[in-house]
């Protein structure tokens, strides 16, 4: 490849290798130009029909990772028993064997004592099939703020809408786009090339979009319309579009609700189903104006609207009763908490309707499916509150209004995988919910062995945050074990979780960390041995995370041997679980996950060490038959395809999805019964709702005293999270962009207001803590609302200049912030600001 | 003869950068040199604000004016219209550099080379892009001459997540590029310097808010 | 945009942001290249004319040495400086060089009989040749660079016709108060002539400038903010001090004051005064550059 000289020609014409990325959890298909033994280049593969031969920068920029001299290339032990932020560990380089025996010696007598003992923060989503080690470790515990962030109520709800772990609008056919808090196509969130390739297609075949954002992101940006919102007041505005919808416009998809959803379902005073004898839920007939089984009215009889009395109680059904609770969530109200003149929401919700065309029709590939062509998309920022479920089940419902969940035009459900893994029938025509899709739910436990107290949330993900409340205060919940050991891999608990001061006391506690990474962290400063993993330019799996649009998995193989002395993940746990004596566990997890035990022709011997290459090996043949190993794999590097429209649309056929969530209370319910006799007091059981309604929120409630802003972070396309913030190639450029990255955004009429200027010293305080930066005025942001991008959060682990604006220490970690039916927390604080003397 | 070029649909740019650090993967270029760049600004006032994005790369000039002044003939236009410099011939006089009205040349100042992106020393990868410059002299985006010649399109286009970025050649009038100038009024940028750039663009300010 | 809008942005601090951006590519040894070959050639020139040997040879050192050794230390591979003077059809570096390799050759046959006593033995119409050689590119030294500069149309403020007389009428003044010092340092009376010259061309130049700065004050954008900086931003001290008050005013006043007191101490000032104005105001002219801001075209 030369390019300005007259360099010789090389004699070696290397090579292109096909792989998978790993810059961020998603996997984008690649391919790798090696010569001489050095990758030279990256670019997408275009063969792959996920990204389309597209990368975004940090994928481009994987080769500086693989050879940023700042990696950890042995492994490495403390020598300075003293721990805490800003101490240097000391550390010494050792062989692996002395590393293993170490980390073998510790956790292996904290196993011995008490394997809950020990506390997990694991990362690693592209390897989700290992995140079972702790499992068979024997520790419950999940020390880390991944997932919950963004998604601790929204995967709940996807799962338990339609078995889907993400969702994203249909980008091939929507017409009308709503982007609540999400980077959807422009930024973030899913496959961002190709999802960013789809919606500037849709956007220039004349798909409008209309961005909800407190700040002027990407999507805002390109969007035909940005609607300035305050934080966590998404779900009002949504709440008053449906109040539109349903009482104004009276414009709803009935004939989908009656036949997809249980809307019509009858429910009673006390929110639960109306059943007969046989306990079928019973719907109106509106032909025989009598109460009847789902099952043996025809959908168009079914009433949705209406107050019936069925044995002298009333009953109505589940929609109606949304549309009773609606009726008090008028635009006018839904204004003055959003600051969305009500006009807008009036005006949006009419075009919204108007473009959903209720009642059409599309043919594809032979078949007639509902054509809905409007649809509202968001993730984590319109929904990572303390009353997350709420926000969750508000924007499915009002989709579901137009009738356009998993139909063409609408808003689709993404799952973890297509294989349909969480599409089962469950009770009364419906869907079985499937709020967790990482790991099964340990059943109700008092005193609990999760330090998450994972068993007090049956429909939650785990919520790391709680960490912070149990482990600096065991006796609360009677924990009768404290850890004292921590594994970390491919996580930085330290950065990622709210509450940074109370993480680091944790931290203190420890008596032994060992970390699995690639190079030092916040988090990794506390190890005591650092075990270095290979990048994903050097090491070996399968990926199929998330993907939306197609399905199938990838490969990663390594381009390169690997530089120094690392091993491949799947190695180290592997030699791990073999040292610590749990080899036949681990093997025994790895056939339950990999779906081996029903393929026993694939399954590991218990007692075998499976070197990384036969474990992948085994998973691609299993999945993809005999003749497509890994072998097959490493030539052709994936089997993705786009998904054929029976996958996409409706997959489950006619079974219905909730409209009415009559389970979650009745979960709430349980739980409540259990907590009682476990003799629990004080537990919250508030968000345990069928029906999402506006309620006010502990960063509402915060701003009565005294606190008057919010403050908000967000990702853009040139990072992943804070971690890529110390790679020089991505951080000049976002560096550059002093209006989003520049410092702790601020609006130009609050910062003349403040008599702040671009350049001064800012400290904001939140109920939990406080973080100092310097300011940046703008336009692009809700005048009562500072931004901070992740770019400036990294403390200066590296040399590189990362900021030092933590925004998690604003946030509060606790149960009070926390959504108690799914775990999510509050991603947003409230603060006051002050202008600091230079 | 060919002139190739590049014509850039600003509405579907989201101003992601991956151009940029495709191109700086592709060349290995040192610290601060970016053939490709986005270029952003905030427009309005609040509520009506928004961001635009405007990725820049050398315009490939027909009139080059780096090329006009250029003392040492280091700097040419090749046959199918890119503009290149000939490091071997360059003395390093920026005298390009001050001329080019989009400031799309980098000055290898001595010593630059000797250190790569983490400080002391180079990394692998480094090393071996380096090799390809010489300090004390002038580069430029090539517009990827040398993936060109092989028949393949620049790493900056192949990379462009929303395929906003066009390339091929502007010289037939019912091309691909000569179409979507004419159907879109695509305008290269800074036209009164008279440089007849071969980089345009269609639609550059947002629909208003 | 119209001459009548408001500057709708700020000098960009790098070239992700949009907005006026400086030229830093040519720095203060272009810029004493630039100064030397001005002041250089223009006392070649001016003691050519008035015969004063010495100036003469000061004037070529300045030159040869001055001049060459700022573009050698400037140059990214010095060792090909050669090459600078390969494209002399179009580049006005080229043509420079072959004017300063000229002026080295002429100005040398000139100054060989005068110092060294030697008589090249030149062909008969070489007598004439050799000094009109060395006067047409001394006098092309000395404007050249005003058109190496304007030859960039990236930088509005350099792109005007003005610029190449401008660094004429600087050169011929500083050449001819650098006469006057070293005439008055060897004790000699300075010719009435040169003096009067000196006082029109400050005059004069005053006057250029003027219309220079007002000019560009209504050119487009770039220009206009270029004159902000000089009047106001950034350069102000240097071009209101250095180059209006201390290269122009006090120059004229205290040439003017010439004969009424100590007259070679004066000399030594009225030249200094004169020659930081001149090396300022090239400076500024260099570092106040501004290309123009880059923004998304609109279509239709
Ligand atoms: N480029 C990039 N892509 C990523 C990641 C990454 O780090 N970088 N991380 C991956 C992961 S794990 C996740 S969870 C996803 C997250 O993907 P997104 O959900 O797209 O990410 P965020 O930027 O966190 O949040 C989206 C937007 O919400 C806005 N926001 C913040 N608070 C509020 C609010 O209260 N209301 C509204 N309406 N908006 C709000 C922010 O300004 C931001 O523009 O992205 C994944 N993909
Ligand atoms: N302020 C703030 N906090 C946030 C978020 C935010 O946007 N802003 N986002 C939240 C969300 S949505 C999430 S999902 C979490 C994510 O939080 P984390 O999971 O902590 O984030 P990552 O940066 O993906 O991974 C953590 C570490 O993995 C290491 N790593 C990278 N590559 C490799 C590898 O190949 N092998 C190994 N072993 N290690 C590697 C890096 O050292 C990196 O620091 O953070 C949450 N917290
Ligand atoms: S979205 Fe993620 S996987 Fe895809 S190219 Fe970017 S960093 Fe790589
Ligand atoms: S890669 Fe494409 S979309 Fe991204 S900034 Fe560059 S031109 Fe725009
Ligand atoms: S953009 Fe600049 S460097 Fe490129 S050809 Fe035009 S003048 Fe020369
Ligand atoms: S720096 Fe090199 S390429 Fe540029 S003008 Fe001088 S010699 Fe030519
Ligand atoms: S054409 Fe090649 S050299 Fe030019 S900006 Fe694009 S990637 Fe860089
Ligand atoms: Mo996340």
């Amino acid at each position: 490849m030369s390019t300005h000289t007259a360099a010789p020609v090389p004699a070696n014409p290397g090579q292109w290798i096909p792989s998978t990325c790993g810059m961020c959890l998603h996997g984008c298909g690649i391919k790798v130009f090696v010569r001489d033994g050095v990758a030279l280049k990256i670019e997408g593969d275009a063969s792959n029909p996920d990204n389309l031969g597209k990368l975004c920068p940090k994928g481009n920029a994987g080769l500086a990772r693989l050879y940023d001299p700042k990696r950890i290339f042995k492994p490495m032990k403390r020598t300075n028993p003293r721990k805490g932020p800003g101490i240097d560990p000391q550390w010494v380089e050792i062989e692996w064997d002395e590393a293993y025996q170490i980390v073998v010696r510790e956790l292996g007598r904290v196993r011995r004592e008490d394997p809950r003992k020990l506390l997990c923060a694991i990362g690693d989503f592209q390897r989700i099939l290992l995140w079972g080690w702790p499992a068979v470790f024997g520790s419950p515990n999940f020390f880390t703020s991944l997932g919950n962030y963004c998604g601790g109520s929204y995967h709940p709800v996807n799962g338990s809408v339609d078995g889907s772990f993400a969702a994203i609008n249909d980008y091939e056919r929507c017409n009308y786009w709503i982007q609540i808090g999400s980077g959807d196509g422009f930024s973030s969130h899913l496959h961002l090339p190709g999802s960013a390739k789809r919606m500037a297609d849709a956007r220039m075949r004349g798909m409008k979009v209309v961005a909800l954002d407190p700040r002027c992101s990407v999507a805002a940006a390109k969007a035909d319309e940005w609607i300035p919102i305050l934080p966590g007041a998404d779900r009002a505005f949504v709440l008053g579009m449906a109040h539109v919808l349903v009482h104004e416009l009276k414009q709803f998809d009935a004939g989908f609700l009656r036949r997809h959803t249980n809307a019509p379902y009858l429910v009673r005073e006390d929110g639960r189903f109306l059943r007969d004898d046989q306990g079928s839920a019973q719907v109106w007939d509106t032909a025989t104006q009598a109460p009847r089984s789902w099952d043996a009215v025809p959908p168009e009889a079914m009433a949705l609207e209406g107050t019936f009395q069925v044995a002298g109680a009333s009953v109505r059904p589940g929609f109606q009763v949304w549309k009773d609770m609606l009726a008090e969530h008028t635009p006018e109200r839904m204004a003055e908490i959003t600051t969305v003149p009500a006009a807008t929401i009036r005006r949006i919700a009419r075009e919204f309707v108007e473009a959903a065309q209720i009642g059409a029709s599309i043919e594809i590939e032979g078949k007639t499916y509902p054509y809905r062509p409007a649809a509202l998309n968001y993730y984590r920022g319109s929904q990572s509150h303390a009353n997350g479920l709420f926000d969750n089940l508000t924007y499915k419902l009002f989709n579901m209004l137009v009738g356009n969940v998993d139909v063409p035009g609408g808003h689709l459900g993404v799952p973890l995988d297509h294989r349909g893994f969480f599409i089962h029938p469950g009770e009364d025509g419906m869907l079985k919910p499937e709020p967790h899709q990482l790991h099964p739910q340990p059943p109700f436990k008092s005193p609990p062995d999760s330090t998450h107290l994972l068993e007090f949330f049956p429909i939650g993900f785990d919520a790391g945050q709680l960490n912070t409340e149990t482990l600096l205060d065991p006796e609360r919940f009677g924990l009768n074990y404290r850890p004292e050991a921590m594994l970390l891999y491919h996580s930085n608990p330290v950065w990622n979780m709210p509450e940074t001061d109370k993480v680091e006391a944790i931290m203190q506690q420890m008596k032994f960390v060992v970390a699995i990474d690639i190079h030092l962290t916040e988090s990794t400063q506390w190890a005591d041995v650092f075990l270095p993993d290979s990048t994903f330019l050097e090491s070996t799996l399968l990926n199929c995370l998330e993907p939306p649009v197609v399905t199938g998995h990838s490969v990663r193989q390594p381009v390169v041997k690997p530089l120094g002395d690392t091993k491949d993940a799947y190695d180290i746990l592997t030699d791990l679980a073999g040292r610590l004596g749990f080899l036949d566990a681990w093997n025994g997890l790895l056939n339950v996950v990999c779906g081996f035990t029903a393929q026993p022709q694939y399954a590991l011997d218990p007692h075998r060490r499976y070197t990384v290459e036969e474990f992948w090996d085994r998973l691609a043949r299993s999945i993809y038959s005999d003749d497509r190993g890994l072998n097959w794999f490493k030539q052709n590097g994936h089997a993705v395809r786009h998904r054929t429209p029976e996958e996409t649309y409706m997959p489950y056929g006619n079974l219905r999805m909730p409209f009415y969530f009559e389970f979650i209370p009745r979960t709430g319910e349980e739980l409540r019964r259990k907590m009682e006799a476990a003799g629990i007091a004080g537990w919250p059981f508030d968000n345990y709702v069928p029906l999402p309604f506006w309620k006010t929120s502990p960063v509402i409630e915060d701003g009565k005293r005294g606190y008057e802003f919010y403050a908000i972070s967000f990702k853009e396309a040139l990072h992943t999270f804070g971690d890529t913030v110390v790679m020089p190639w991505l951080t000049e450029v976002s560096q550059k962009d002093a209006a989003v990255h520049g410092g702790i955004l601020i609006n130009s009429t609050t910062a003349r207001r403040l008599q702040i200027r671009s350049g001064d010293r800012v400290r904001l305080t939140s109920p939990a803590g406080s973080i100092e930066g310097i300011a940046q005025v703008i336009e692009g942001i809700h005048p009562q609302v500072l931004g901070v991008s992740n770019a400036i959060t990294r403390r200066d682990v590296t040399n590189v200049n990362t900021g030092g604006s933590p925004f998690n220490r604003l946030l509060t970690g606790s149960l009070r912030y926390t959504d108690n039916a799914t775990g999510g927390l509050e991603s947003t604080a409230r603060v006051s600001v002050e202008k600091l003397d230079a | 003869m060919a002139r190739l070029g590049m014509v850039i649909d600003l509405r579907r740019c989201i101003g992601c950068n991956a151009c940029t650090i495709a191109c700086k993967q592709e060349h290995g270029t040192p610290e601060d040199v970016h053939f490709a760049r986005v270029v952003t600004r905030e427009v309005g006032t609040y509520p009506a604000t928004r961001r635009t994005f405007l990725p820049v790369l050398c315009n490939h000039c027909a009139d080059a004016p780096c090329v006009e002044v250029c003392p040492s003939g280091a700097s040419y236009i090749r046959a199918d219209g890119i503009v290149l410099v000939d490091r071997e011939k360059c003395i390093g006089c920026r005298a390009c550099a001050v001329a080019c009205p989009y400031m799309n040349r980098h000055f290898l100042e001595r010593g630059l080379l000797r250190h790569g992106y983490n400080g002391d020393g180079l990394s692998v990868l480094e090393a071996v892009k380096f090799a390809e410059f010489e300090e004390g002299t002038m580069i430029k985006c090539n517009l990827c001459a040398h993936r060109v010649d092989q028949g393949l399109e620049p790493a900056c286009v192949v990379t462009c997540p929303t395929e906003c970025r066009f390339f091929g050649d502007l010289e037939p009038e019912a091309g691909r590029l000569q179409s979507l100038i004419r159907d879109h009024g695509g305008k290269p940028l800074l036209p009164e310097c008279n440089t007849r750039p071969s980089i345009y663009y269609l639609d550059g300010e947002p629909r208003q808010a | 945009m119209s001459a009548t809008d408001p500057l709708p942005y700020a000098i960009a601090p790098h070239r992700f942001a949009v907005g006026f951006t400086r030229q830093t590519w040519w720095n203060w040894r272009i810029g004493a290249a630039f100064f030397f070959g001005e002041i250089g050639a223009g006392l070649f020139l001016v003691s050519l004319v008035t015969g004063q040997a010495l100036g003469m040879a000061v004037g070529y050192l300045i030159v040869v040495v001055g001049k060459n050794t700022a573009h050698l230390l400037y140059l990214g591979r010095p060792a090909r400086f050669w090459r600078a003077a390969l494209r002399p059809d179009r580049s006005w570096i080229a043509r420079g060089i072959w004017a300063t390799g000229l002026f080295a050759i002429s100005g040398f046959t000139l100054l060989l009989p005068k110092f060294a006593g030697i008589e090249l033995p030149i062909a008969g119409w070489g007598q004439p040749l050799a000094p009109a050689v060395a006067a047409a590119s001394a006098l092309f030294i000395m404007f050249y660079d005003g058109l190496v500069m304007k030859a960039s149309p990236a930088i509005p403020f350099w792109n005007s016709a003005l610029l190449p007389v401008l660094c004429l009428t600087y050169a011929t003044l500083g050449g001819a108060t650098l006469s006057l010092m070293l005439t008055t340092l060897q004790g000699g009376m300075p010719p009435p002539a040169l003096e009067r010259l000196e006082h029109w061309l400050l005059v004069a130049n005053a006057w250029l400038l003027a219309i220079y700065i007002l000019r560009m004050s209504r050119l487009e954008p770039a220009a206009r903010q270029t004159v902000h900086l000089l009047l106001r931003g950034r350069y102000r001290r240097a071009f209101l001090g250095l180059v209006l008050l201390v290269g122009m005013v006090a120059t004229l006043l205290l040439s003017l004051a010439q004969g009424h007191v100590e007259a070679t101490a004066l000399a030594v000032v009225v030249a200094a005064c004169e020659l930081v104005g001149d090396f300022t105001l090239l400076m500024v002219l260099l570092k106040s550059g501004l290309y123009s801001p880059q923004t998304a075209p609109r279509s239709h």
